[in-house]
């Protein structure tokens, strides 16, 4: 008995404009080496740079005298053509990346034909601080992870779930470390934020604060929409720190905009050691939202770290210790679980989602034996 | 189009680009205004395709598959593998349109299109 491997098909890849060229090549590199087609949706914000993308590709294959179409584009609506990608029959395997409610309609569709899916949706994604943790590191990390790519990166660090012994010390230094942040147009080289995606998204982060204020939340930084020359196009905001509880409602949802929600945990007057035994506290809040991609602890402790890795600890696809949340490591399979849709992406079992798995029974013999040894007619 | 876009032109961005792919360019459906969030002005213009040219781009790219899923795989890793090498050398251009497009820093532009290779050189040699 043996097992093969062997190509699916066209491979649909839908794509969302915050990586709007890094998800189309984790998923068409390996697609191609498996000897698959790619056909690629982009994000209406960002045609041209799958333009630009397809365009080296179809040189490339040119070069080698392959058909270009094996990397194919269609930039369109998603009523229409992208709906009519999803109903296809044609394409085996839809990787789409995106928001929960597109991948509720992705997942409901292609399911209804029996197609395969990789999802790739959102996240809400904390780090938890304990009082063993290393602030310096903790707080670059943060200011990286939740202030990068403007906090448009599915990986952005939304809450920070922070001991009640170190938070007003970690809440202190992490507003003066924001009120260092130059916003401003990304193609200058000190900026470390540019605009949000569209004035959408603007309103997205004001209704956000609204909405953790009226939950009973406190700003405690920035939020606010900028203009004047420095910001033309109304796109610009200051990034946001608010104080929050877990169960806000609106903390439970991902804003795809730079608001940070500082939950605290465990006593102010425990000790570092009395801490550790309040880390199911801060894990339970850790796991008590309705996405689960990516997570880290900050911690000198070997019990919080392993608790924090062990099946009890973080329930995402990503746990990383002494590591901030964003960002993705090509070779760790990429992806989270819940919400998140469960999909994974660029791991090192990653080409086995792009190929169709068959066994093969070759008889060498000149016997006809049959299934659970059977006695059938003779 | 704005002024130092002169990487739009080395990535064959003009002011209205066809906007499907299945062997050879196509849209002649609506019209995308491509803006840019810096400023908020346009960038240049993306004709979409119609759903019939959808479906004459699917019916290519199964076509396509058909032979392309015949080559050895190390033929088809050299093809990702020189995919990861053009891209070295538009890293910069590339970049940059990614920050003009959605609008995050150069460094992450760039790191973006250092993922492309990354992944490429992943998936050709690993």
């Amino acid at each position: 008995m043996i097992e093969q491997w062997h190509p699916l098909g066209v491979v649909g890849v839908i794509t969302a404009f915050n990586f709007p060229v890094a998800v189309w090549s984790w998923n068409t590199a390996i697609a191609a080496v498996c000897g698959d087609s790619v056909l690629w949706k982009p994000s209406s914000q960002t045609p041209l740079t799958a333009i630009a993308c397809i365009k080296i590709a179809e040189q490339i294959a040119e070069e080698n005298d392959v058909d270009p179409a094996i990397f194919s584009l269609i930039v369109g609506k998603g009523s229409t053509v992208g709906d009519r990608m999803l109903h296809d029959r044609r394409i085996p395997l839809i990787s789409a990346t995106g928001s929960c409610q597109m991948g509720y309609r992705v997942g409901e569709v292609v399911g209804k034909r029996l197609g395969r899916t990789i999802l790739e949706l959102g996240g809400n994604n904390a780090i938890i601080i304990t009082p063993s943790g290393n602030l310096d590191m903790a707080l670059r990390t943060i200011l990286f992870g939740a202030v990068g790519t403007a906090g448009q990166r599915c990986t952005t660090t939304r809450r920070i779930i922070v001991h009640g012994s170190v938070r007003d010390e970690l809440v202190g230094r992490l507003i003066k470390a924001y009120e260092g942040i130059r916003i401003g147009d990304p193609r200058e080289p000190d900026i470390l934020m540019g605009p949000l995606v569209t004035t959408d998204a603007v309103q997205d982060l004001q209704n956000a604060i609204k909405r953790v204020q009226a939950e009973g939340g406190e700003i405690l930084y920035g939020g606010e929409p900028l203009d004047g020359p420095d910001y033309p196009g109304g796109h610009y905001v200051r990034p946001c720190i608010a104080a929050a509880k877990n169960e806000y409602e609106i903390v439970q949802e991902e804003t795809f905009a730079p608001i940070l929600y500082i939950i605290g945990y465990g006593k102010k007057s425990s000790t570092a050691q009395q801490a550790v035994d309040e880390i199911e506290e801060a894990v339970a809040l850790h796991n008590g939202v309705p996405q689960g991609l990516s997570s880290a602890i900050f911690t000198e402790n070997v019990r919080e770290a392993e608790y924090f890795l062990s099946n009890r600890g973080s329930d995402c696809g990503i746990a990383n210790v002494n590591i901030g949340t964003s960002g993705a490591e090509i070779g760790g399979a990429f992806g989270g679980e819940k919400e998140t849709g469960g999909g994974r992406e660029s791991g090192s079992d990653a080409w086995k989602a792009y190929m169709r798995r068959q066994t093969n029974t070759v008889n060498w013999s000149t016997e006809l034996p049959l299934a659970q040894g059977i006695k059938f007619g003779d | 189009m704005a002024k130092g876009t002169d990487f739009l032109k080395k990535l064959g961005i003009a002011d209205v680009n066809p906007g499907g792919f299945g062997g050879e360019w196509m849209g002649s459906g609506p019209e995308l205004e491509v803006i840019t969030p810096i400023d908020g002005s346009r960038i240049a213009i993306v004709k979409q395709v119609t759903e019939a040219e959808y479906d004459q781009i699917v019916a290519r790219a199964h076509q396509a598959f058909l032979k392309w899923r015949t080559l050895p795989a190390p033929k088809r890793g050299e093809v990702v593998r020189q995919l990861g090498n053009r891209l070295r050398t538009l890293k910069s251009e590339l970049g940059q349109l990614v920050t003009l497009e959605m609008g995050k820093i150069i460094a992450e532009g760039e790191g973006e299109v250092q993922e492309m290779i990354d992944i490429c050189d992943f998936s050709s040699t690993a």
